[in-house]
């Protein structure tokens, strides 16, 4: 939080002082501790006093405020911005990116966490009575959870009004970052006193799950940063989402070690999983499943590739690190699946690893290996399709237009093909499934080349009308 | 006011999908100018604002205030630069007061600070007395004041406006050119979008005129005697050495020499007073040419003028105003004569320069 003393005032963050002046109402001042007091009341009495229910009550009440309430605020606060014209006054702030971006996932949430704060405080006096010294893991597990939860919703909120959203970002994205906000609490169990086990290393569980829960907090943070970075014309290169991709690869991966280990010793072959084909593979879906996501929500245009262009031809100023920093963040995804695909191919993956995905993908063979190549080359292949309509010179929501095209390309079009008898022509159109991953990655290959071809041409004619304009 | 450019825009061009929106604008601004950026719809005029403000990132091109580059670094430029967007937004639910200490704050002014430009900021837009109130309980003319206020609370160098009047009502218009008046003679330098030319007109500087994404016309509409300006003389009768007289001219100072015509002209009204009504109207020659000098030169060449015996029936100072300039602009005129029908006074945009 930016605050600062000046004399005998304090310099709050602006941003996160006009939420408390928007969102602290009078009303929800008073109401929030009242409603919170019935309830853990309603609870005591049902409950005989049992502080065990108290406890298990007030944090489920912390969550609902802050995970629930709070994200939804906060998803929601960035297309409102816009919606009320506010953002543009915002965007000329002065305020640094860490600033602007702390300001808004505190401030945001700010009535969920004032009607958190009282189901907390009361957690933590009931909670120290059961788990004892715990409860203060359980609520610091707790309080960070919501932190990278609040964070990502907010970098939803900037996607969805990228994406020209700007009324009720929708259920879809609550629930896709609930999912994600919810991964570093995924590690709390039944028996928290039992130790977790994560490269081998026997880690006490509720200190992992509160290591883990912090760290993501500030990876989110540090998303939301740099987001908001991107919103305020800062230039930056493109390292962030890689290396959160590589932790996450690295955190999943030492849990995942453990799963391919156990697989192994129940197989009985013996040798563990290869630890950097573990990172990788989780790396690759990362960034596979990211440059997605990115793709449907950042702005990619005609421009976009122009300036990319010129730059690296020299045209413009700044050289390579500015077409860098201007390319957008999907590419990058893109190209690190590509790599981390290419690296599984000749990595080793270990007797243990393989056990585990031949018995998940029945082939393991060396060209089962290309199964994750296979899959870079239909991301290619989409990002192409998705060119095609944003790469125009009126381009109309290539979003949704991708969507539907992929909808019909790899659902309805082979389900047709195949109820018609055509099974080849449903192999050409989507072989997962059907053929090997080699045949896949062929095919996959050509439909991109298609495409991408396809979207170049669009792009060209484009840039052509500019010239005659 | 200090002649050192504050802002200096260069070759800017911006570029959309297909469409080239501004190609290679050039122009730099001294402290203390208002330069009215005119232009048709859709000509570039809100796309330049942007670009200035750094909201928009222009394909090429420079924008540099104060010595910051401001697509590079738009957060300091920001501390010195304000920006109303022609569609603004106001948090309804804050009150006035709220709002400026918000706007403030985002220009990372202190806590002592802000309370201090709010208080100026309000004084100057007669907004103290409602500085509790909310702005959704606001009129369309005090929220427009209040948004000026939330663009100007840390007293930018260069403010920007985007058909900052719209929606005002006449008194309302009469108190923001007065502001702006204010704010020049403080040195603030402001560049004002709007197709109110006659209010641009009362308190600009400085005219860029764009038409189709290019700038057709940048000039100062104040020219002064030291900066140059354009001399129109009237003679009686048509010289019978023409080359003689343009070398008197030329001697004196004044350059660019055109439009020299014979012309029919009724007697102005200055000089009607002294004649019968019925006084016919006369064939006479004038010229037009820049001239760059003190008052005492100009003095020198009128007597020259007179000693010739050229029968000097006018001797001015042209002025276009805003108007003139714009749709000469749109014309792609070059600059032209003034009419010189004379005979309902002097013609607009010509003011007549008191003889020595």
């Amino acid at each position: 939080m930016h605050a600062a003393m000046n004399g005998n005032q304090v310099t709050l963050n602006p941003e996160l002082r006009r939420y408390c002046w928007l969102e602290l109402t009078p009303h929800r001042l008073i109401a929030a501790p009242v409603i919170a007091g019935l309830i853990l009341a309603l609870v005591a009495a049902v409950s005989n006093q049992s502080f065990a229910a108290l406890a298990s009550a007030s944090l489920a009440g912390f969550a609902v405020c802050t995970l629930l309430y709070g994200s939804y605020l906060a998803v929601n606060a960035m297309p409102e911005e816009v919606r009320e014209r506010t953002w543009d006054a915002q965007r000329m702030s002065a305020l640094t990116p860490w600033q602007l971006a702390l300001g808004k996932v505190l401030g945001a949430p700010v009535a969920g966490w004032y009607a958190g704060a009282w189901f907390l405080a009361v957690f933590l006096v009931t909670g120290m009575r059961t788990e004892g010294v715990n409860a203060l893991l359980i609520a610091g597990s707790a309080v960070s959870a919501a932190l990278a939860l609040h964070a990502v919703a907010m970098i939803l909120g900037v996607f969805a009004t990228r994406a020209g959203v700007t009324r009720n970002p929708g259920a879809l994205l609550l629930l896709l970052i609930f999912w994600f906000a919810l991964v570093p609490l995924q590690t709390l169990g039944e028996n928290n006193a039992a130790p977790i086990v994560w490269w081998g290393a026997q880690v006490p569980r509720l200190w992992f799950t509160l290591v883990s829960a912090l760290l993501f907090a500030a990876w989110a943070s540090l998303g939301a940063v740099r987001t908001f970075a991107g919103e305020l014309r800062v230039r930056q290169l493109p390292w962030a989402w890689p290396a959160f991709s590589l932790y996450v690869g690295v955190w999943a991966g030492g849990l995942a070690d453990a799963q391919a280990g156990r697989a192994a010793d129940s197989l009985q072959s013996g040798a563990a999983a290869n630890p950097a084909v573990v990172v990788l593979l989780i790396f690759f879906l990362c960034t596979g499943l990211g440059a997605y996501v990115l793709l449907f929500a950042e702005r990619t245009g005609a421009m976009t590739l122009a300036r990319v262009l010129r730059t690296l031809r020299g045209e413009l100023a700044g050289g390579v690190a500015r077409a860098l920093q201007s390319v957008p963040l999907w590419s990058v995804s893109l190209v690190c699946a590509w790599a981390s695909a290419a690296a599984l191919l000749v990595l080793p993956w270990g007797t243990g690893l393989n056990s585990l995905a031949s018995a998940v993908l029945n082939d393991i063979s060396a060209a089962g290996k290309l199964m994750p190549l296979a899959l870079a080359a239909m991301l290619l292949r989409d990002a192409g399709i998705y060119c095609i309509f944003a790469l125009t010179r009126f381009p109309r929501r290539p979003a949704m237009a991708t969507m539907l095209y992929l909808v019909l390309l790899d659902g309805v079009v082979p389900v047709l093909m195949n109820a018609a008898g055509l099974s080849t022509i449903a192999f050409l159109v989507f072989p997962l499934g059907r053929a090997s991953a080699a045949g896949a990655l062929v095919i996959f290959l050509l439909q991109a080349a298609v495409a991408w071809g396809f979207a170049l041409k669009r792009w060209r004619d484009g840039q052509r009308l500019d010239l005659r304009t | 006011m200090n002649r050192s450019p504050v802002l200096e825009v260069a070759a800017l061009t911006f570029e959309y999908p297909g469409k080239r929106a501004l190609t290679d604008v050039s122009f730099a601004l001294p402290h203390g100018a208002v330069l009215a950026l005119v232009g048709p719809n859709g000509a570039g005029k809100t796309t330049l604002m942007r670009s200035i403000a750094g909201l928009d990132e222009p394909m090429s091109g420079s924008v540099t205030l104060d010595g910051v580059d401001v697509i590079a670094e738009p957060r300091e430029a920001y501390r010195k630069l304000g920006y109303l967007s022609d569609f603004f937004g106001l948090y309804g639910a804050l009150t006035v007061r709220q709002s400026l200490l918000h706007a403030a704050g985002m220009r990372a002014l202190d806590a002592a600070q802000q309370t201090a430009a709010v208080a100026l900021t309000a004084q100057r837009l007669e907004l103290t007395a409602r500085l509790d109130a909310r702005t959704d309980t606001l009129s369309r003319g005090w929220r427009q004041r209040v948004a000026i206020g939330q663009a100007m609370v840390h007293a930018p160098q260069v403010l920007l406006l985007d058909e900052p009047a719209a929606g005002l009502d006449p008194e309302a218009r009469i108190g923001l050119s007065s502001l702006f008046r204010q704010l020049r003679a403080e040195g603030m330098t402001l560049i004002v979008s709007s197709h109110i030319l006659a209010e641009l007109d009362q308190y600009s500087s400085h005219m860029l005129a764009i038409k189709d994404g290019r700038a057709v016309e940048f000039r100062a509409l104040e020219a002064t005697l030291e900066t140059g300006v354009t001399l129109r003389v009237v003679l009686a009768l048509a010289p019978a050495d023409q080359a003689a007289l343009r070398g008197l001219l030329a001697a004196h100072g004044v350059s660019g020499l055109h439009h020299a015509a014979a012309e029919t002209v009724q007697p102005p009204n200055a000089v009607a007073a002294h004649v019968p009504a019925a006084a016919p109207s006369t064939t006479a020659w004038s010229v037009q040419g820049s001239f760059k000098g003190s008052v005492a030169d100009q003095a020198m060449l009128l007597k020259a003028l007179v000693g010739a015996d050229l029968g000097v029936m006018e001797f001015s100072i042209v002025r276009e105003n805003l108007h003139e300039s714009y749709l000469r602009s749109m014309r792609n005129d070059v600059p032209a004569a003034v009419p010189v029908a004379l005979s309902s006074g002097a013609p607009a945009g010509v003011s007549p320069c008191m003889l020595p």
